[in-house]
């Protein structure tokens, strides 16, 4: 004690004025100061069993994972909406497979290069290696069976198929009738 | 400033101090939040009236399910069989505590076990020729692990008969299994209440004691009848051969019947599965895999397997430990509770043991100081890390293996899982073994017709979820969905387990009649 008071003394010694009007507070700061490190030791013995920030984050984000998409069969009627217009998921269907495309939106969405096939069976376009309108085979006419493909063509249609098995999502498959 | 009071000037320094303590002192989680909310890798497209399938994320779509070893051989590699994994076992060690308070009696693999394992087959051929199948009924032995490994060298089929002590029981289980031979312990089997199948050709008594073998074979003798020879161990293992060479078993015979486990399903049917040596080996390799290389069976280890052998999980268990080279020691098949001063003379660095036993380490009373130390053991698990043990039962102990065998069964009703709640251990319960015991727990969930766990929870998974079953993302040799039920929707995650790979007993999806659902962690919760 005595040697606190000697260290008391010269401070007070040292400094120009000793102002009593900012001294009242030193009580209240003192004891917050202790308060808290009696809570940070407490904290040190105890850790928290409610989870911390970082574990809140990760429960956070695995409630946010994308939902599984239910394998579906399509007619080209059904199929016809998913054209990244009317439904926003963009699908495509390639040799009776139907892929989704919306990872290829700038080529297969609306305003794409390719946006003609989009809901639509691109098989013959993709054999002939044409994106024009009349390679598609109207909804209302029974399923391209594409029969009079050539040996290049039914090759060049089958390294499409791999490209987008490869690519894309396989997520259901085109039938005539449900 | 130079005004400050000195004892505001000396408490900031503590403070100080003590927020450097505390950077200083600051222990990384032993896994990142993030893998423990990603446990399971999902598939992105899923069938109607199903969830999606989910695998494990060392498994991930594209990649092959584990289907064996990896046993280097040239430039190949091969999946292994069970006489691999008795190679394996003899970089350690095979122990046997026979008496409460005895040392520790070990077998030499290479001068010892061979050598019988070869004599005890012979011997076996020689009372039944073109032996097929043999029933064990035996506690954790050295004549169990002779007699299933003789077998699996030897293409034969070994029946793992449950040690259970209704006669009526046993008697349908080998009605069912149909072995040619049974080796069993004396005194255990009542004759006179059990029936015998005509398929039985031979019995093999194992005597506690030499002196009285005699005796034993005698009492046998009249109760059988001519038609059985009744041997006993002693006769089998009187002169042991040196036979260097191992019959090779042909290619086909790794997919061929290997063990069989009879048991009852709840509609009270009498049922068989069949594990070849390729499931067999799968759900051994899943185990050596799952678990991060320095939490593994290692060479250094002594593991103890508490429960019986008998039990599918357990020998699959007891098997990866082998393959690790691990020091495995048996005392006695305690199937409930465990005596703490005969496993602290072993010192077990890894326990497989029944959920049952565990509950007796829950049923402990803390005292006051226990509790203030369980407060902190808690803390401590909740920021990821391992407490030390609040009770120090085993001080090296640092892995513990359990289980929950859920009988194939139709569980729709809450009523009726309440009535059978005995071996089942929640989140909440794990975590505080965690806690009591300073280990790393892992809890399977298994199922009569698949070898090794279908779900186990992850190593440093130190959650406390709760009064939830919560067991884990599915094993990487396997691949599962849950599918509609009555009132659950797939798509929702909730429904019947199914389950498809190697380690099952039937090739294709699998019903394991368990209903439950994934969460969003990737985790598999049972339901009801």
């Amino acid at each position: 004690m005595v040697d606190l008071t000697i260290i008391q003394n010269y401070y007070n010694s040292i400094s120009s004025s000793p102002s009593s009007e900012t001294a009242h507070y030193i009580p209240y700061l003192n004891a917050f100061l202790a308060i808290l490190s009696v809570y940070l030791v407490y904290r040190i013995i105890f850790p928290p069993t409610s989870p911390n920030g970082q574990v809140l984050n990760a429960q956070q984000q695995a409630k946010q994972k994308p939902q599984p998409v239910v394998y579906t069969k399509f007619t080209p009627t059904t199929l016809q909406p998913f054209n990244g217009i009317v439904e926003e998921r963009v699908l495509m269907a390639v040799k009776g497979k139907v892929y989704d495309v919306s990872a290829g939106r700038s080529f297969y969405g609306p305003g794409g290069p390719y946006s003609n096939f989009a809901g639509r069976d691109a098989s013959r376009g993709l054999a002939k290696g044409s994106f024009d309108e009349e390679m598609l085979t109207p909804i209302d006419e029974p399923m391209d069976t594409l029969g009079d493909l050539n040996a290049d063509e039914i090759q060049a249609l089958n390294d499409w198929e791999q490209h987008f098995a490869g690519k894309y999502l396989l997520c259901g498959e085109l039938v005539e009738h449900l | 400033m130079w005004n400050t009071p000195p004892l505001t000037i000396s408490i900031t320094g503590i403070l100080f101090l003590i927020i450097a303590y505390r950077l200083v002192r600051q222990r990384y989680p032993d896994i990142h939040p993030f893998a423990l909310y990603h446990q399971s890798s999902i598939s992105p497209v899923r069938n109607s009236e199903e969830s999606a399938v989910y695998r494990s994320t060392l498994t991930p779509f594209t990649y092959p399910l584990i289907s064996g070893l990896n046993i280097r051989e040239g430039h190949s590699f091969r999946d292994g069989d069970l006489r691999d994994i008795w190679n394996f076992a003899k970089k350690g060690k095979l122990g046997f505590v026979n008496k409460k308070g005895d040392a520790i009696l070990y077998h030499d693999y290479e001068t010892e076990l061979t050598p019988l394992l070869h004599t005890v087959a012979s011997r076996f051929n020689e009372y039944v020729p073109g032996i097929k199948k043999i029933g064990i009924y035996l506690p954790n032995s050295i004549e169990n692990v002779i007699t299933s490994f003789a077998a699996a060298h030897y293409s034969m089929e070994t029946v793992l008969l449950p040690l259970v002590s209704d006669m009526g029981e046993i008697s349908r289980y080998l009605e069912i299994s149909q072995p040619e031979l049974l080796i069993f312990e004396a005194g255990v089997l009542d004759f006179t209440k059990l029936s015998l199948p005509e398929s039985i050709q031979c019995l093999v008594i194992v005597v506690p004691s030499i002196q009285d073998h005699l005796e034993w074979k005698d009492q046998l003798d009249e109760k059988v009848g001519s038609s059985i020879s009744v041997r006993t161990w002693e006769d089998v293992v009187s002169s042991v051969s040196h036979p260097t060479t191992v019959v090779d078993v042909p290619e086909g015979a790794l997919t061929g019947p290997a063990i069989t486990v009879p048991y009852t399903a709840t509609n009270g049917k009498v049922e068989l599965a069949t594990f070849s040596h390729r499931n067999t080996v799968s759900a051994v390799a899943t185990q050596l895999r799952i678990v991060p290389k320095s939490e593994s069976f290692k060479s250094t280890d002594i593991v103890i397997p508490l429960d019986s052998l008998q039990n599918m999980y357990i020998r699959i268990m007891f098997l990866s430990a082998l393959t690790a080279g691990a020091t495995v020691v048996f005392c006695g098949t305690t199937s409930e509770g465990f005596d703490v001063d005969d496993l602290q003379a072993i010192n077990p660095t890894i326990l497989v043991v029944s959920s049952k036993s565990l509950h007796h380490v829950l049923n402990y009373t803390p005292g006051p100081l226990t509790n203030l130390r369980l407060k902190r053991a808690q803390g401590i698990l909740a920021s990821g890390n391992l407490p030390w043990p609040v009770l120090r039962l085993f001080p090296k102990l640092r892995l513990i293996y359990t289980h929950d065998e859920q009988l194939p069964r139709q569980r729709e009703t809450k009523s009726s899982r309440a009535n059978d709640k005995t071996g089942s251990l929640t989140s909440a319960q794990l975590s505080l073994l965690r806690a009591l015991l300073g280990a790393r727990v892992v809890y399977a969930l298994t199922n009569p017709r698949i070898a090794g766990p279908i779900c186990q929870t992850h190593i440093y998974d130190y959650r406390n979820l709760g009064a939830v079953r919560v067991f884990g993302p599915v094993v990487p040799a396997l691949e599962a969905v849950v599918k509609d039920t009555e009132h659950l929707k797939g798509g929702d995650r909730q429904g019947h387990l199914f389950v498809r790979g190697l380690p099952t007993a039937d090739r294709g999806w699998i019903t394991t009649n368990i209903v439950g659902e994934w969460g969003d962690d990737g985790c598999f919760r049972e339901l009801y």
